[in-house]
């Protein structure tokens, strides 16, 4: 008989299928073989083979076991630094917030100071759309101003003994395009006080508007809200798009 | 899972999920218990392993039936491991003699000697058995597959080639054995699993 018969006599007697008495006489012709040692090392291989195979799987899902808690152990030894880096996302959430809301606070104040209402409101005057009373011929104030020369429009200016609306209106828009807000008021002022006293509106709208860039520039903000005001309440007023209500509420917030 | 549905998976020759279960519930409590007794994380990992196997074998040999919560059973042979590792340590130290005794587990400190040395002396074996020949044999003998069967997984001829195959293999283990006194000792009190 040869050893694979035998192993399936011994398999056979393993699973119950036969007795040990059956093997036996099965082997029994064969003297080489002794059927107590063969029982017996079959067994202790079929044991042997079986338990391998648990220790093995065992094992095995203990390594993997172990090496994913190394992975994700560092939670717990690491918490600290976990933390650490919580802290550190918060400070750098709160750095960012701090620099939008400081930013946009900043750029509010730039926006609702004086300085910042002015830039946001301001348009310069374009002559082109000066609705011409007849050309000052003695001087070159025109000229001067649509080439923004506005020195000479205030030496021009200047030197006059007499002055029309359009002149004083060219001169106080000079003044305030040369940082002379006091003079550039006067000449607003005077425009305004004039048309009032003779019943008309020459280069009044363009008075009242850049009178009241020259109080925002004087960082009179009373005067330019009371200006400001009556150009945004008049639908009409040549200016009027120019001054909105959120212009004057920071205005207010200022004043 | 419940401890039921864990004991009869531990009976079946995949039982992975059990031990996920067994893991994922026990595992840092007996590393706990192993850390304050004067072990270490490492130790604890070694001992709840061993209590697996412990456990694993007494399910399959039918001695553990769930009379006791799995919980309470791994702990008190964790327990025991460990005070017989303890002991094992001291004894290397002083070169005591060791002594048998029972524990709350109903193992005895020899049945823990012999589990831990035949993990050791099955790894030496079957690390002399090339990979077919383990994939075969736990193929039969564990996973208790018919030679029929066995022919799809491998790249023999045929169920004749395939048995001779076997044969040769299970020859190998069986001298591998033989050759070791105290394996075949330790494996002759030792039931097949049910």
């Amino acid at each position: 008989m040869n050893n694979p018969d035998i192993d399936s006599l011994l398999d056979d007697l393993l699973k119950g299928s036969i007795s040990a008495e059956v093997l036996k006489k099965e082997l029994e012709d064969d003297p080489l073989i002794n059927p107590d040692t063969e029982i017996e090392a079959h067994f202790a291989a079929a044991k042997a083979i079986r338990r391998y195979a648990v220790v093995s799987k065992v094992q095995s899902f203990h390594r993997s076991f172990l090496d994913e808690l190394s992975t994700s152990s560092p939670v717990q030894p690491e918490s600290p630094v976990r933390k650490m880096d919580l802290l550190k996302w918060t400070m750098r959430v709160a750095a960012v917030f701090f620099i939008v809301i400081g930013g946009w606070l900043a750029f509010e104040y730039n926006q609702n100071s004086s300085t910042g209402i002015y830039k946001e409101i301001y348009q310069p005057y374009n002559l082109n759309t000066d609705r011409g009373i007849g050309d000052i011929s003695a001087h070159n104030m025109v000229q001067d101003f649509k080439e923004l020369k506005f020195d000479k429009v205030i030496e021009a200016f200047e030197e006059l003994e007499k002055s029309n609306q359009r002149e004083k209106f060219l001169a106080g828009y000079s003044y305030l395009e040369t940082g002379n807000f006091g003079k550039a008021i006067i000449q607003f002022n005077e425009i305004l006080a004039d048309n009032k006293e003779q019943g008309q509106r020459l280069y009044n709208d363009e008075a009242e508007y850049y009178l009241g860039l020259s109080y925002l520039k004087l960082h009179d903000i009373s005067k330019a809200i009371d200006i400001l005001e009556k150009i945004q309440s008049n639908p009409d007023h040549t200016f009027h798009e120019k001054v909105t209500k959120w212009t004057l509420r920071k205005l207010k917030w200022l004043n | 899972m419940t401890n039921q549905e864990i004991i009869d998976e531990l009976k079946q020759p995949e039982f992975d999920q059990a031990l996920r279960a067994l893991y994922s519930l026990y595992f840092e409590n007996i590393v706990s218990q192993v850390v304050a007794n004067g072990g270490n994380r490492d130790d604890g990992a070694d001992i709840f392993q061993d209590a697996i196997l412990v456990l694993v074998e007494k399910v399959r040999t039918g001695k553990f039936r769930g009379e006791s919560s799995v919980k309470t059973f791994l702990s008190a042979i964790a327990r025991n491991l460990w005070l017989f590792e303890l002991r094992t340590r001291d004894r290397r130290k002083n070169r005591e003699m060791s002594y048998s005794r029972s524990t709350e587990s109903g193992i005895t400190e020899i049945e823990y000697g012999l589990q831990k040395d035949n993990k050791q002396y099955l790894d030496e074996l079957f690390g002399q058995i090339v990979a077919v020949c383990k994939r075969i044999l736990q193929g039969f003998y564990y996973e208790e597959k018919s030679m029929k069967d066995l022919l799809t997984e491998f790249d023999f001829e045929n169920e004749q080639v395939l048995r001779n195959k076997k044969s040769k293999c299970m020859k190998k283990v069986k001298e591998l054995l033989l050759s070791n006194k105290s394996l075949m000792e330790n494996l002759k009190p030792l039931s097949l699993y049910e």
